[in-house]
């Protein structure tokens, strides 16, 4: 059995092993005093989308907003989520309403683990974003890996000339995706039961800007 | 136990056959051909001797000491061998290894073939013997001078020169026959010197095979031919290891997803995700090829050649185009650089070069003229071996018409012979001009020398080298 841990709980277990993930809230209500909270807590704009283990594309059913920038907005956001997804996925088990940090554009890389049925559990790196299944500019290793294979990973991709050259001006430190990734294997070392995890993108901001990922999820074996 | 496969005191080989057209002919061929000192047992009712060698009706009825039996005939007949070897065992219990070269097995995935495999496994297992293949054209040694295979390579073994310290391994009998084949269509015809097609791995497999080789002392270099192997962590934990005492090329089918699906229906194996492979060979040191011919020319570079102690690959080209086109090459390969040589070396090289070569520009890169003599080429070769930043050096000459080739030959061996052993760096020899230039290449190789006919080839066999080096010193730091 596969159980697919939601945003809120990937994100919570990614950033307890070191590797930084975009922070989010719960909300079960939509009062405006909870909205404040969360918007103190995450600052503007944010974006918002519903909280279901059942509903899996949430755009396509109207639950996800983008680009908030006031809680009047948020508690409109709120309610609208909840009111689509109703209408969308009416057998779903609804968590509740995730408010998320919005982030700029940044450079879009895509980390990753996942099982092969010979070898274990093996880690990815690459160019992410849309073009990921197009140009499949991936490296992989069997885990658990050390530096010097994290560091070989990068080089073995188009990462390794935007690193060293920098893109359109912008400059990237290596080290942060290198220990992102020796990251990724201890964690997977310290808990056996993960069979995936997927971080696209982890976004690159370059110029010291910390590097963070958006759109995490973790799939165990049960 | 698998010193039996390699060194049998007597080899009964059953299909045995007096027809030339037959394989149960050439395997007896071969071992008469090579003289191989044991005893060959071959069993044939209706014949009363094959090539010298008197036959036998059984396995049963042969007196002598038979530890390796070689299984050749028709599949179907698998019943009534294993029940002729069952009486044998019964009462000598001699045999310890079985080689089954027959196809038509479980690799054919029908009822028929899986239950022929399992009464060969069946009777081998009740006596404790080890089986290689079935599907497979057997093994060869080349120090005892065994060979169970039915290959005829077209060159007679006089031909070939002294067993190198190749070793083989094959999961495709006809893949590994055209390594035979290619191998002994070399300059200087190739001898390996354990070659093993091991087919479908109904017991011994990779990792049996690995683990004899990593402790054998004649084999310094292995090869293999790989379309998947069951238990991927257990392959990848025996490369590691092995690849801290020699060198491991692969050559890994099965890339295209539509390879992959040839692979799986093929020798029955699981072909796994290529992808995965490819990280994990990259993980344990080994060295991943493309083609046959990169195979044969790296596993030959890795037996003749000291690894490169560094990266630093200097060119040394005696014509400028196909020193150009290598430039290319070299570049096309991050693990290859070439190095910026001191101030000393330029000027010593620009005095024993004509005046109109190119010394230095770019750096790490030399053109001495089509004008050059033997000794321009030599004593610059021997300039640039001795600078510290140049680990290796590819060497390009087209040899025109007017340059002795015999001399020029001699005059390279007697650069190579010039440094001890422990100062030797990894020279590839990239002699151009196809046939003509066949003289001068033979004296090179019988003198242990690595020649190549094309630039890119010598530059590949350069890479996989450099990588293998690189790896080595990365896990000793």
């Amino acid at each position: 059995m596969r159980k697919v841990l939601n945003e809120l709980e990937s994100g919570r277990l990614l950033r307890r092993y070191g590797i930084p993930v975009v922070r989010s809230e719960v909300l079960t209500s939509g009062e405006e005093k909870v909205l404040e909270e969360a918007a103190e807590k995450l600052g503007f704009p944010v974006a918002m989308k519903i909280l279901s283990d059942d509903i899996q594309h949430k755009t396509d059913l109207g639950c996800v907003r983008l680009k908030i920038n006031s809680v009047a907005e948020m508690s409109g956001a709120y309610e609208e989520i909840l009111a689509n997804a109703k209408a969308g996925a009416p057998k779903a088990d609804i968590q509740g309403v995730l408010v998320q940090q919005m982030l700029p554009d940044g450079f879009e890389v895509l980390m990753g683990v996942s099982t092969d049925p010979q070898f274990g559990p093996v880690i990815m790196v690459g160019l992410g974003g849309i073009y990921v299944e197009l140009l499949q500019a991936v490296s992989l290793r069997m885990l658990p890996i050390g530096r010097r294979d994290a560091e070989e990973m990068i080089e073995e991709t188009p990462l390794a000339k935007v690193y060293r050259e920098g893109l359109r001006g912008v400059h990237y430190d290596k080290e942060e995706l290198t220990s992102a990734l020796l990251c990724l294997s201890r964690l997977v070392s310290e808990h056996p039961e993960i069979a995936e995890i997927d971080v696209n993108p982890f976004l690159l901001f370059g110029e010291g800007k910390k590097a963070v990922g958006v759109d995490a999820m973790v799939v165990i074996h049960e | 136990m698998l010193d039996q496969l390699f060194r049998p005191e007597g080899i009964a080989v059953v299909g045995a056959s007096a027809n030339p057209a037959k394989a149960g002919y050439v395997a007896l061929r071969n071992m008469r051909e090579k003289n191989y000192p044991g005893k060959v047992y071959p069993v044939n009712p209706k014949e009363k001797e094959i090539l010298g060698y008197p036959c036998y009706p059984s396995l049963q009825a042969v007196e002598g000491h038979v530890d390796m039996v070689v299984l050749i005939m028709p599949s179907r007949l698998i019943y009534s061998t294993m029940d002729d070897l069952d009486a044998r065992m019964e009462e000598k219990g001699d045999v310890k290894v079985i080689v089954c070269a027959a196809a038509d097995y479980a690799e054919t995935k029908t009822p028929e073939g899986i239950d022929r495999q399992k009464r060969l496994m069946d009777g081998a297992k009740r006596y404790g013997i080890r089986v290689v293949g079935p599907n497979c054209i057997g093994v060869i040694d080349n120090r005892s001078l065994v060979d169970t295979t039915f290959v005829d390579t077209g060159v007679p073994f006089e031909a070939f020169g002294e067993p190198t310290g190749i070793a083989f391994l094959s999961q495709s009998g006809a893949l590994a026959c055209s390594v035979l084949m290619e191998g002994a269509a070399r300059v200087v015809p190739v001898l390996y010197n354990k070659f093993i097609s091991i087919g479908n791995m109904a017991d011994v497999d990779f990792v049996d095979l690995l683990e004899y080789l990593e402790e054998d002392e004649t084999t310094k270099v292995i090869g293999l031919y790989m379309e998947g192997y069951h238990d991927g962590k257990k392959l990848a934990e025996t490369f590691r290891r092995l690849t801290k005492k020699k060198p491991v090329v692969v050559l890994k089918v099965g890339r295209s997803d539509l390879g992959s699906a040839a692979a799986n229906s093929h020798t029955g194996s699981m072909a796994g995700s290529d992808r995965v492979y490819d990280a994990m060979f990259r993980q344990s040191g080994v060295v991943r090829v493309e083609t046959i011919d990169e195979l044969i020319d790296t596993l030959q570079a890795f037996d003749r050649l000291p690894v490169p102690r560094g990266n630093n690959l200097f060119l040394y080209t005696q014509a400028g185009g196909p020193g150009i086109y290598c430039t290319d090459a070299i570049a096309a390969w991050p693990a290859l650089h070439m190095p910026v040589v001191s101030e000393e070396t330029k000027e010593k090289l620009r005095a024993c070069e004509l005046p109109m070569s190119n010394i230095c520009q770019p750096e790490g890169y030399a053109d001495i003229t089509a004008s050059a003599s033997p000794k321009n080429h030599v004593d610059g070769l021997k300039v640039v071996l001795e600078d510290d930043n140049v680990d290796g050096v590819v060497f390009i000459t087209v040899v025109p018409t007017f340059l002795p080739q015999k001399e020029l030959a001699e005059a390279l061996v007697a650069v190579e012979k010039s440094f001890p052993e422990g100062k030797r760096k990894p020279v590839y020899y990239c002699v151009m001009a196809g046939a003509y230039t066949k003289e001068a290449r033979a004296i090179m190789e019988q003198n242990g020398l690595c020649t190549f006919n094309t630039p890119d080839k010598a530059v590949l066999a350069a890479k996989n080298l450099c990588r293998y080096g690189a790896y080595l010193r990365e896990r000793e730091a």
